[in-house]
């Protein structure tokens, strides 16, 4: 018998073919226990309880019943005669950083134009000095978030003011106000 | 059958390379993936519950916070101590603790000199000469945060306004948005600071976790769907392509806007052959969404809700609040009976890739997703 091993062994390192095939034996040894170590980890995390006897609801597994294609929004539009986004962006952007020496009503009459009432209405009663820039720097840049929504990016001297316009009946106004300071 | 020998071991590797992937291929994947998420915290602070176990001592021992130092989270800690204190409900502390992370990030702001374009000053950044307080009053975290919560109070249904509302209504900042990216981390915070608080029902002071129709976590968050079970799950193995949960629930249930946010996505979703047509049942097979509704969240996070009976009842661009009725479940589109499939995505990120799986999400937000089978 130990002869037939010896025999065996020294057939198999001799060939290169033989000793590839040894390393293929030990690399799928290490693979079997790391799947199960990590088997073992698997079942000792916490599980959220989600298995249900109910039926699938799509019959084909292959099929999924979510959205076809989730293309990004197309580029906004305006009507004929009406403002396009992006200068109503910079119209209301210009408005806003304009602060110094104006009294809350003055400013808020500057911004009003370009504003839903609901943004309009948020802004009631600010003080002009808690705009904390004083100039716009640059075109809007926008991105949009959805057919008749999108976010304008402007830049002022003193950060990045995020503006929310909405189209109702395709007339872009501003309606959120979200600011990064540089 | 006879091959040359070195014909031989090579049939001999492949057979054993293909036997081997075949047997653990998932081995190696499995063993990089899935071992993250571990808490640091959570043996002192419980990562469960709903807030019954109280709020933690500022003085005491504190978690960590990422993004935050030891100083800033006992702040938040006395903010949310005083809202206790003061018997307002756990809601409130989100929205404090939000307020105060955009106005001073949790830091006890004295005079920034030529900074300061006013006398604005504190935790909350009041202003002396608009009638909060004097400067030492204001400077002082507990009075700060009284006063807060007191202008809180006076705010007609502030419970149900989303958060980024609520805040700017007290503080009428030229930015009215700016609270809102704000809101996961305070949540998290409120969570760690108070057993799990965000997690119980926002606007209750009894410390429960959401049990009936109708009811918003103090995360923000509510359950779309009253009643359903889970069906299929999230890119289970026989579904590795399904992007969200089944909901199973009987026609015409209404659907909630699971929390606030902004309309983005109102649509007939085209089915495999190019049709738009939702106003039928679809089948197991035809393809799409049927009619549906994304709403974008505090944060960038994007909820989708397919199927639905009709066409939705709102628009894109509209200012929906949790818990508001935006359609009701139909089974149109792919699908083989009625249901609600739910998606969440962070990161704004339509696509697959950007979804997320829906029940531990849910969970962690207070507002689970109803009873399995």
């Amino acid at each position: 018998m130990p002869r037939f091993v010896e025999l065996s062994l020294n057939r198999i390192f001799r060939s290169r073919w033989g000793v590839g095939l040894v390393i293929l034996v030990l690399v799928l040894a290490v693979v079997g226990v790391g799947r199960l170590f990590s088997d073992g980890t698997n079942t000792a995390s916490p599980v959220i309880n989600t298995g249900s006897p109910a039926p699938a609801i799509s019959a084909d597994p292959d099929d999924d019943d979510s959205v076809i294609s989730a293309e990004p929004p197309p580029s906004p539009t305006a009507n004929p005669g009406m403002a396009e986004p992006e200068a109503v962006a910079y119209a209301f952007a210009a408005a806003w950083v304009d602060h110094k020496n104006v009294s809350a009503k003055t400013w808020h009459d500057g911004i009003m134009p370009n504003a839903t009432k609901n943004l309009s209405d948020e802004l009631n009663n600010v003080d002009p000095a808690d705009v904390p820039a004083s100039k716009v720097l640059g075109r809007p840049s926008l991105v949009p978030v959805g057919d008749g929504l999108v976010s304008a990016v402007v830049t002022t001297d003193a950060g990045k003011l995020t503006l929310r316009l909405v189209a109702p009946d395709k007339h872009w106004l501003v309606d959120g106000i979200d600011w990064d300071s540089a | 059958m006879r091959l040359p020998w070195p014909r031989k071991v090579a049939l001999l590797v492949a057979l054993a390379a293909t036997l081997a992937l075949l047997c653990c291929g998932g081995a190696v994947s499995a063993l990089l993936l899935g071992q993250f998420g571990d808490d640091q915290n959570d043996d002192l602070y419980s990562a469960t519950g709903c807030g019954s176990g109280g709020v933690v001592d500022p003085e005491g021992k504190l978690p960590r916070v990422s993004r935050y130092g030891p100083t800033q989270i006992r702040n938040a800690a006395i903010i949310i101590k005083t809202g206790s204190d003061l018997r307002m409900p756990p809601r409130a502390w989100v929205i404090a603790v939000a307020t105060a992370m955009q106005e001073s990030r949790l830091t006890n702001l004295g005079n920034l000199g030529a900074n300061n374009d006013h006398d604005s000053l504190g935790l909350f950044q009041q202003r002396p000469s608009a009638g909060w307080g004097t400067p030492a009053q204001v400077m002082d975290p507990v009075y700060a945060s009284t006063k807060f919560y007191d202008k809180l109070k006076t705010i007609d249904g502030w419970e149900k306004l989303s958060l980024t509302q609520a805040a700017q209504r007290v503080q009428i900042s030229a930015y009215p948005d700016a609270y809102a990216k704000h809101e996961a981390l305070a949540t998290q915070i409120v969570n760690l600071l108070a057993h799990g608080a965000a997690r119980a029902v926002g606007d209750l002071t009894s410390m429960v976790c959401l049990s009936a129709v109708g009811q918003i976590a103090a995360s923000g968050w509510t359950i779309p769907v009253q009643g359903a079970v889970v069906g299929s799950g999230f890119r289970t193995p026989d579904r590795p392509t399904h992007q969200g949960v089944d909901l199973i629930v009987g026609r015409y249930t209404p659907i909630h806007a699971a929390s606030s946010g902004v309309v983005s996505v109102v649509k007939c979703d085209q089915d495999h052959r190019g049709r738009q047509t939702c106003n039928v049942d679809g089948y197991p097979g035809k393809g799409g969404c049927g009619w549906m509704v994304e709403i974008v969240h505090a944060g960038d996070v994007m909820t989708r809700y397919c199927h639905m009976v009709e066409r939705p009842a709102v628009r894109v661009g509209q200012k929906v609040v949790a818990g508001q009725q935006i359609g009701r479940v139909g089974t149109s589109g792919n699908s083989s009976g009625p249901h609600l499939h739910f998606e969440v995505h962070l990161n704004n990120d339509r696509r697959s890739v950007g979804a997320i799986n829906p029940v531990p999400f849910m969970q962690e937000q207070g507002a689970p997703l109803g009873g399995s089978g």
